[in-house]
């Protein structure tokens, strides 16, 4: 057995816990059966799962390697001969092993009482739903908590195991929103099929397979994220695979644009935005670690490709692919041929490119540990702030900062490339001068 | 053993070892020694392969750090200047636990407990939870972890702090022990006396470079050094020591002598029992206990 997931067992699943959970979920069912009308046994189960293998589970997931950290055993642990993989599994199914333990109890009961009042399939869907769910908030609430290790993000307070234990929760409550679209009592708003790329699907079972497929990346997210802990360097391969992924899943929910010669070009737009999306995110995410861009440019100077290639982090790659697709609409539309659409994505191009330098640059910082939020805040002002104090003023000078329709075409572009150049000089010349303070020449990484 | 070859470690706005070199020679203890912040716990941490160096090599046993560190990993125990142990889980199984996780089946994990165990001490304890037990019985367990799997290397970060004079003979027996049953032992700690009793060589950082560029040897281990205190002055016995063959002279005079003596206890005694007979007033025969601190301080000192 996985050593990690038996230590779990022998801390979390103790017989006198076990029995506590049994007697106590019993209880309640109990009394929600003997009650009548006030809840069924169904619905007082879903309220305790969602209570027991969300609520909580979320924080014991969150907890599992950070609550190492703590505890100062996570060094031991990282020296230890369990693989990413099994420590992924070890930690993720161990920590919630007596949530999940409740967990079951209450599926039990939601299978009955679904079985009787409908049907089986139905209850099998739920109870999928449900462990899907569960194993989904669990999953991200575990990736966050690695993602602000590699970060270092020093001692991780309660306040932030509420954070990544809110992330799993907020990742939960976005299917659950689209999920409850499909499941609307009846009327025009519910959604009973979904198009995606040009076929209709059932709505509730392509969202429950999609919901499977997100929480298997997410799982090789955390996988990933353990293999740093451990030691082990990650190539930038099962990123873009993920990013091509999210382009073409997204993109194919695009509508279909009756008379437009390019039926693709809809797919292509939803497909960059993503990609556009995921740079943000990644960039904002990722350790922007100095030592790590002198490797990565010590390797460039040696013409160490395969350096090079082990130390690309996802917001480049994503960055390329975003450039990639930016170039497709922009040769292949012949709808877009004028000026408008084309300084349109020229300018979307530019103003990101800018936005990364903007966050580099804070990074360069030496308080970098709160770049990011200055970041966050600086370009929440670009965006919104910025135009709403200049709404009295001509579009054209709100296109200076932001993309803006009704601006004169190429006014954003030239603003957005011009600011781009001016911001990554910045941004390089602070880390130079952080460099020099750090008093660190930078020798070639061995190999 | 452990062979480091201008290793540069960096944080982000630091550098913490500037382009260290050094040899550990197998079946050895070593100290690690230097003020605070000096770099002794990031050169560890490097040697464990916990984290990646700059530039430079770690080799432990002809393996790089850097290609292969869970191999690494394998191969090594380390014990962090600050450890933890799992509080509510026994003796029995904190050390199981360790086993499994460096990849020992069941049936060789349960054996390697006991072994551990016995090593350590804590035979008669497997059944008491960890944190049931005082510091220097938690310190016994946290090494027993560290060396359940037998490793070639054992790597020890301030390892009696915190610790009673008793624990600390203890220590100094166990680690010895392990020592003579054939494991390499790198031991950081910037309290010198710690390391007196069972060090036999020393490497000093400073500003994340070895100082004096090498290992020094504090002592052979076949020959310990003695101080010899006397109540009277005797002007013959500088003379006296050094028509002994199995005594070199590493200073004398005429009140005190310091001695490098390759005899066992028996031969000890010997030596006492003819200087008493030779008239010395002796009142003080003891192994010398400052030859670190003499060493270290001369080499320092020497640096600035």
């Amino acid at each position: 057995m996985n050593p990690e997931f038996l230590r779990n067992v022998w801390l979390e699943l103790t017989p006198r816990r076990m029995a506590i959970m049994a007697v106590l979920l019993g209880l309640v069912f109990l009394a929600s059966e003997s009650s009548g009308q006030l809840t069924s046994p169904a619905a007082a189960g879903q309220t305790l799962f969602y209570l027991i293998v969300l609520l909580w589970g979320t924080r014991n997931a969150a907890l599992s390697v950070v609550g190492e950290i703590r505890e100062r055993t996570w060094d031991s642990q990282r020296l230890s001969a369990i693989g990413p993989a099994a420590m992924t599994i070890g930690k993720l199914l161990g920590s919630t092993i007596y949530n999940w333990f409740g967990g079951a109890i209450c599926l039990a009961v939601i299978f009955i009482s679904t079985v009787t009042s409908k049907d089986a399939s139905s209850a099998v869907l739920e109870c999928f739903r449900l462990i899907a769910l569960g194993a989904l908030a669990q999953t991200a609430s575990l990736l966050a908590s690695l993602i602000a290790i590699r970060r270092r993000q020093g001692a991780h307070s309660r306040l932030d195991i509420f954070i990544y234990q809110i992330v799993g929760l907020a990742a939960a409550g976005a299917f659950q929103l689209v999920w409850g679209t499909a499941n609307l009592p009846g009327g025009s708003q519910k959604l009973e099929t979904i198009a995606w790329w040009g076929a209709e699907y059932a709505a509730r079972p392509f969202l429950l397979v999609s919901l499977a497929v997100f929480v298997g990346w997410m799982f090789v997210a955390c996988y990933r994220q353990m293999r740093v802990e451990l030691q082990t360097v990650n190539g930038p391969l099962v990123w873009l695979v993920f990013a091509v992924f999210v382009a073409v899943y997204a993109g194919g929910f695009a509508p279909h644009i009756a008379g437009m010669s390019n039926p693709a070009l809809p797919h292509l737009c939803l497909a960059a935005g993503s990609l556009g999306l995921l740079t943000y995110a990644s960039v904002l995410l990722e350790p922007k670690d100095r030592v790590l861009y002198r490797w990565l440019r010590a390797a460039w100077n040696a013409r160490n490709f395969a350096g090079v290639f082990s130390r690309v982090q996802g917001w480049m790659t994503s960055y390329v692919l975003f450039i990639a697709a930016a170039l497709c609409l922009l040769f292949q539309s012949p709808e877009w041929s004028g000026d408008v659409g084309r300084a349109d994505i020229l300018a979307v191009c530019g103003f990101l490119t800018r936005d990364i330098g903007i966050v580099l640059w804070f990074a360069a910082g030496r308080t970098r540990r709160r770049g990011d939020w200055a970041a966050v805040f600086t370009l929440l002002a670009i965006y919104l702030l910025i135009p709403a104090v200049v709404s009295g003023t001509s579009k054209d000078f709100v296109s200076l900062f932001r993309p803006e329709q009704g601006a004169a075409p190429w006014i954003a572009v030239a603003a957005a490339w011009v600011e781009s150049i001016a911001v990554w000089g910045f941004a390089l010349y602070r880390f130079s001068v952080e460099e020099d303070r750090a008093h660190s020449p930078s020798p070639l990484p061995a190999r | 053993m452990i062979v480091v070859r201008d290793l540069i470690y960096e944080y982000p706005n630091a550098r913490a070892l500037n382009g260290i070199s050094l040899e550990v020679r197998p079946k050895t203890i070593t100290a690690l020694v230097g003020p605070n912040g000096a770099g002794k716990t990031t050169l560890l941490r490097c040697l464990a392969a916990l984290e990646t160096p700059y530039s430079g090599d770690v080799l432990i046993e002809g393996q790089n750090t850097r290609d292969e560190p869970r191999r690494i990993h394998e191969r090594l125990g380390y014990l962090p200047d600050f450890f933890g142990l799992y509080d509510d889980l026994s003796v029995r199984r904190c050390l199981l636990y360790a086993a499994r996780s460096r990849g020992l089946s069941e049936g060789d994990a349960l054996v390697a407990v006991e072994r551990a165990a016995a090593r350590v001490q804590l035979s008669d304890r497997l059944d008491q939870k960890a944190g049931e037990l005082s510091r220097g019985l938690r310190q016994r367990l946290a090494i027993g972890q560290s060396i359940v799997h037998e490793p070639g290397v054992l790597l020890l970060d301030e390892p009696a702090a915190g610790l009673d004079p008793q624990a600390r003979r203890d220590l100094s027996g166990l680690l010895l022990a392990l020592r003579d049953q054939g494991m390499t032992l790198v031991v950081s700690s910037h309290i010198l006396a710690e390391l007196e009793d069972y060090c036999s060589e020393m490497i000093i950082i400073d500003h994340g470079l070895v100082s004096g560029g090498g290992s020094i040897a504090v002592r052979a281990e076949e020959k310990r050094q003695l101080l010899i205190v006397l109540a009277k002055q005797a002007e013959g016995l500088p003379g006296f020591l050094a028509t002994r063959s199995d005594v070199a002279v590493v200073e004398a005079d005429t009140i005190h002598a310091r001695i490098e003596f390759a005899g066992d206890l028996a031969a000890r005694a010997a030596l006492l029992r003819a200087l008493v007979e030779a008239q010395f007033d002796v009142a003080g025969f003891s192994e010398s206990g400052k030859s670190l601190e003499d060493l270290y301080f001369a080499q320092t000192r020497g640096n600035a």
